[in-house]
């Protein structure tokens, strides 16, 4: 298993360098395709929320931990922010004006957890982005802004 | 971020940029709703060169869409390559704004449509 961590400012192209950090990482690790696309853009609605839920107006920083094994990808997105009050997810209306979101990711990823703490809140989205006969051996080269967890 | 209007026959044409998401999804929305609201409410939305797309994205298409309505026009949005069609299937976009292959499809849409009205 390999991870990547990647630390961002709470603003609102923060999502677009989520994809190509996600996307980037991922093809590191020989995996890219549709089922990484359909992951990156949950990433998105994941720090979106965050970037409008826990900072509004308020600068704060959001991290984002990828990791993979075995074409099984988790990402990891936390703030610092309360979380939302309900996880419920019902889907959208067509012509709803929000609640898209919650829905992609329920939808896209393989499964979607929470956890809320003294740290803040974390969303942790797995996809599997390769066939379970396809491994990865290959150790990626380190890159991005972030640190190692 | 790259954006125009560009005349296609008898309807605009508005090229939107490679990426539509929270960082410019307000800016893109009052841009074409000034063009409906100053210009005209009939207009080609053109996804081809979108490569990104995300909620927010397909928020400010939709309150595009309900724009020109309520002006007495209609969009349609032409083009969108597999990643955003993906999307807005996903998210049933397509059943209140229509999704066309290209402008050569969507300029004969809001051609019918305006005979019909």
């Amino acid at each position: 298993m390999f991870h990547e961590l990647l630390l961002i400012g709470a603003a609102p192209e923060a999502g677009h360098e989520a994809v190509r950090w996600v996307e980037g990482s991922c093809s590191r690790f020989g995996l890219r395709g549709p089922a990484v696309e359909q992951l990156s853009a949950c990433v998105v609605e994941a720090v979106n929320n965050a970037i409008e839920h826990a900072y509004g107006t308020i600068a704060g920083d959001i991290q984002l931990t990828l990791s993979a094994d075995r074409g099984l990808v988790t990402v990891v997105v936390a703030d610092r922010g309360p979380g939302p009050r309900d996880h419920e997810v019902l889907p959208p209306e067509p012509d709803a004006p929000r609640g898209r979101g919650r829905w992609i990711m329920r939808e896209w990823c393989d499964s979607v957890e929470h956890e809320r703490g003294t740290f803040g809140f974390r969303t942790i989205l797995t996809k599997q982005c390769a066939s379970q006969a396809a491994t990865h051996t290959a150790k990626p080269a380190r890159t991005g802004s972030g640190r190692p967890s | 971020m790259i954006f125009s209007f560009e005349q296609h026959d008898e309807f605009v044409v508005a090229r939107l940029p490679s990426s539509l998401s929270l960082a410019n999804a307000a800016a893109v929305r009052s841009q074409l709703e000034r063009h409906i609201q100053d210009e005209s409410a009939e207009l080609i939305v053109d996804l081809s060169g979108v490569e990104f797309i995300d909620s927010s994205g397909l928020a400010a298409l939709l309150s595009t869409c309900r724009a020109a309505r309520s002006w007495g026009g209609d969009i349609v949005l032409a083009g969108p390559l597999p990643r955003v069609q993906a999307l807005i299937e996903l998210t049933r976009l397509d059943d209140v704004v229509d999704v066309v292959a290209d402008i050569t499809e969507a300029s004969s849409r809001l051609a019918s449509r305006r005979e019909a009205a």
